[in-house]
């Protein structure tokens, strides 16, 4: 009787184990279903990253569900599933209203299975206004697609272009040395040898995100891409007008010489590539690494956890360095990083309504501010004619729900003044009227015919290029004895075909 | 393949009203059957049939079948690639090596835990040795990471010790694959040398007696008593290990990669992942995949026939 019993708990609790697995999944698809909701809802699927968990308190819903009188459904998923994820759901065909943090790829836009936004603008006065406010007509031009149409809206869009991601550097240990601030790249590789010296256990500069991050960082100084920003190996020269493979330029050359002398005159980590994020942290706040490529505001961060070590710390964000003239060693940047896309089913449905008018109220300058700062006497206050918010130890973002990059469509660039250390706000102010930002590739002018055609040869490219990139940094590959064979296989892999396809269809856009 | 077993186990089988009478004996036998099957239709056969987009254009949102006929376009643009090859032959080394290697150990580790008197300290290692086997590759390669790393691992801080230069492992191509194998080694061998255990405790003690009187020495013994016994477990293991050959640990060489180290870790699953799934090529992928599959079965199909021939002990 006993033995009985005991097998058959066992097995319902079996059983609903199994079950419950199939009991949330049901629940995720119906609210993920836009096309049986009432007309002033709508469903969005949004990405959250740790910092800043979803949670259906936020300040920023209700402001958006009482201005725009809608009612969200909303579904997270963590942003480490984001690529996954957005495949997942727009090869299901079953796509919620509003997909957030998502670039419009040309083979699902032209595909039609996105909504072509630029159909709609004319219902969208407070988003044109924006732009032509601020002069960004012509960006917004450079994000059509081969059809002539975009399929984005800008999320976490500013009025100028700010790059996020600078160098930082240990103000208190230069001053302590006496040794001048770089200025440009040669410059920073000297310090960084002086550096060496005088600290021999140090790994002067170093890196997170591995090479991907840096690498795109410093490519920038040689008006090429690598890294992140390589994409697909193609890279729009503005004053010639026309798209060249990055890898297998001049430009590229130098800038990988230049690279692998910084790694192999013992500046740059060797680590850099592999480095965990939390070790490079410590080692940080050690005094074992004085100058990193990393967001800006992390400044505050590392000098936080550094006074425990050195009382001197000081962290700053330095003016990006020189590399060729005038191009400086940034990631390329628009003046929006985040972005929206919609199915084009959309337009179909009883809430199309109801969702233009929450984009459009979202562009308002009262958006801006309200989904940046939040509520006046809440959650900010203005003294002397500044926001700022009204307790420094909260994060709002994480409680709130303000500038996050789900829903924050228009990005007060006060929130810089208000929140960031001075020396930072001069740094992005520098980057803005020196022009320093690289302006962001326009959207690839193929046809999805094209892009097809071309797809699996420029993944194969751009996987031997980073291969190759490492191996010329780490010496495995020489860049004056192995270049010309460089070139040589990327040619046998494609790369002439594929810039041919570009100049022909660019020109005949 | 699990339907074409019990029938044949069951000598002299001739037909379905043999499966009516069976099913009813043993209903609950059956009854356990169903899970597994379900199991096995919705996720190994049901995704066989996408298999097709092989050979056909696929274009996301549209039809999981795709949408036209490339026929061999795809296969023939990764056969011309370089890259492909590379990791074809990585696949082949990795898992030549690791059988060769990973295979044996576990046997030889159950030979020698056999010879163990003290039965407290044979438990001992025993649970000692299998508990790796329960953590997570992630954890692992961690733990990798952190142990061998240049400016902070244990390991390169012995080797300085000892007036040497740190090595950089993990970016090492020609370090990849004896690091792969020695981690593989200590994280299963216990667990695999189970089954060897299970076979060796049930081994007939007489005929070590007769041996030791006869006068065999211990090896002598392994080698003309033990083995025999321990065959055909052993081939069951080798065949499946040979099906496995090019399916090798995708998840731990995923983790452990560098762009630098491609050369020797990139294997045909992580090429799909990155070629394939990364670069939404999803046509090219499935092409590559189903090569590997293909590739797979004949080995498999050849390795049961050959222990089938030799031994008379396949898998099916």
């Amino acid at each position: 009787m006993k033995k009985k019993l005991i097998s058959l708990l066992v097995v319902t609790a079996m059983v609903v184990g199994c079950m419950s697995g199939c009991g949330s999944e049901n629940k995720k698809s119906d609210s993920a279903n836009g096309a049986k909701e009432g007309s002033n809802e709508i469903s969005m699927m949004i990405f959250e990253d740790a910092a800043a968990p979803f949670s259906e308190d936020w300040l920023s819903l209700k402001m958006i569900e009482e201005n725009a009188d809608v009612k969200l459904n909303i579904q997270s998923v963590p942003v480490s599933d984001q690529a996954t994820k957005t495949q997942v759901v727009f090869n299901s065909g079953e796509i919620p209203d509003i997909v957030t943090k998502t670039f419009p790829k040309p083979k699902d836009a032209l595909s039609g299975l996105l909504l072509p936004v630029s159909d709609y603008v004319d219902k969208l006065p407070n988003f044109q206004k924006y732009l032509k406010d601020n002069g960004l007509e012509k960006y917004m031009d450079r994000q059509r697609m081969a059809d002539g149409k975009y399929y984005m809206l800008p999320i976490k869009a500013k009025t100028a272009t700010i790059q996020d991601h600078q160098w930082l550097i240990r103000k208190d240990i230069l001053e302590k040395n006496n040794l001048p601030m770089p200025t440009t790249l040669e410059e920073l590789k000297d310090v960084a040898l002086k550096l060496k010296e005088l600290y021999p256990e140090s790994t002067p500069i170093s890196n997170r995100f591995y090479t991907n991050n840096i690498m795109a960082g410093i490519a920038g100084a040689y008006n090429t891409i690598a890294g992140w920003t390589l994409g697909d190996g193609m890279f729009y020269d503005e004053k010639q007008d026309n798209w060249v493979f990055a890898p297998t330029t001049d430009n590229w050359k130098q800038f990988v010489t230049y690279a692998r002398e910084l790694y192999a005159s013992g500046a740059l980590d060797p680590e850099f590539s592999t480095q965990d994020s939390s070790v490079y942290e410590q080692r940080i706040a050690k005094g074992e690494i004085f100058i990193v490529y990393d967001w800006a505001t992390n400044c505050k961060l590392f000098n936080q956890e550094g006074k425990a070590f050195d009382e001197n710390f000081n962290m700053v964000a330095m003016a990006p360095p020189e590399g060729l003239e005038n191009e400086y060693a940034l990631q390329w940047n628009g003046p929006w990083e985040q972005a929206w896309v919609l199915p084009a089913t959309v337009a179909e449905q009883d809430n199309f309504e109801a969702i233009l008018r929450m984009i459009d109220w979202l562009y308002s300058d009262e958006a801006m501010v309200a989904m940046t700062f939040g509520e006046e006497g809440t959650t900010y206050k203005v003294e002397d004619g500044k926001k700022k918010f009204l307790d420094d130890t909260i994060n709002y973002q994480s409680d709130y729900g303000l500038y996050e990059n789900n829903f924050c469509v228009r990005f007060d660039t006060e929130y810089y003044k208000a929140t960031l250390p001075q020396e930072v706000v001069d740094i992005y102010d520098y980057c803005v009227e020196n022009d320093c930002v690289p302006p962001v590739n326009p959207a690839s002018p193929l046809t999805p015919e094209q892009m097809d055609e071309t797809s699996a040869v420029s993944s194969t490219l751009v996987d031997y290029v980073s291969a190759s990139l490492e191996g010329f940094i780490f010496g495995t590959m020489d860049v004056e004895k192995d270049w010309d064979s460089f070139v040589e296989k990327c040619e046998n892999k494609g790369y002439k075909q594929l810039e041919e396809m570009y100049s022909e269809a660019w020109a005949n856009r | 393949m699990k339907k074409s077993k019990k029938k044949e186990k069951k000598p002299g089988f001739t037909g379905i009203k043999e499966l009516g009478t069976s099913m009813k004996k043993n209903t609950t036998l059956y009854i356990f059957l169903i899970l597994p099957i379900i199991y096995f239709v919705v996720f190994k056969y049901i995704p066989m049939f996408g298999n097709i987009i092989a050979f056909r254009k696929y274009v996301p949102g549209q039809s999981y079948f795709g949408v036209s006929w490339e026929g061999f376009r795809y296969f023939e643009m990764f056969l011309k690639d370089e890259a492909f090859w590379n990791a074809f032959k990585n696949t082949v080394v990795l898992s030549g090596i690791s059988l060769l290697i990973c295979f044996p150990i576990p046997i030889i580790f159950s030979l020698l835990l056999n010879e163990l008197m003290q039965k407290k300290f044979k438990k001992v290692v025993q649970s000692v040795t299998i508990i790796p086997r329960f953590l997570s590759v992630v954890v692992v390669v961690a733990m990798m990471n952190a142990m061998l790393s240049p400016s902070t691992g244990i390991v390169n801080r012995i080797i300085e010790y000892f007036g040497g230069e740190a090595i950089y492992f993990m970016n090492d191509p020609f370090w990849f694959r004896i690091i792969y194998i020695c981690s593989e080694l200590w994280q299963f061998v216990g667990w695999n040398s189970i089954i060897y255990m299970a076979v060796l405790s049930s081994a007939d003690q007489e005929q070590y007696e007769a041996a030791m009187v006869d006068g065999a020495g211990k090896i002598k013994q392994a080698i003309h008593i033990t083995l025999p016994i321990m065959l055909p477990t052993i081939a069951i293991n080798l065949i499946i290990s040979l099906g496995n050959i090019l399916n090798i640990g995708f998840e731990k060489v995923l983790l452990m990669y560098t762009p630098t180290t491609y050369e020797t870790a990139d294997i045909i699953q992580t090429f799909v992942y990155r070629i394939g799934l990364m670069g939404a090529n999803y046509s090219y992928g499935t092409a590559v995949g189903l090569f590997q599959g293909v590739i797979s079965l004949t080995l498999l199909w050849m390795a049961n026939r050959i222990t089938n021939k030799r031994w008379g002990c396949g898998l099916w």
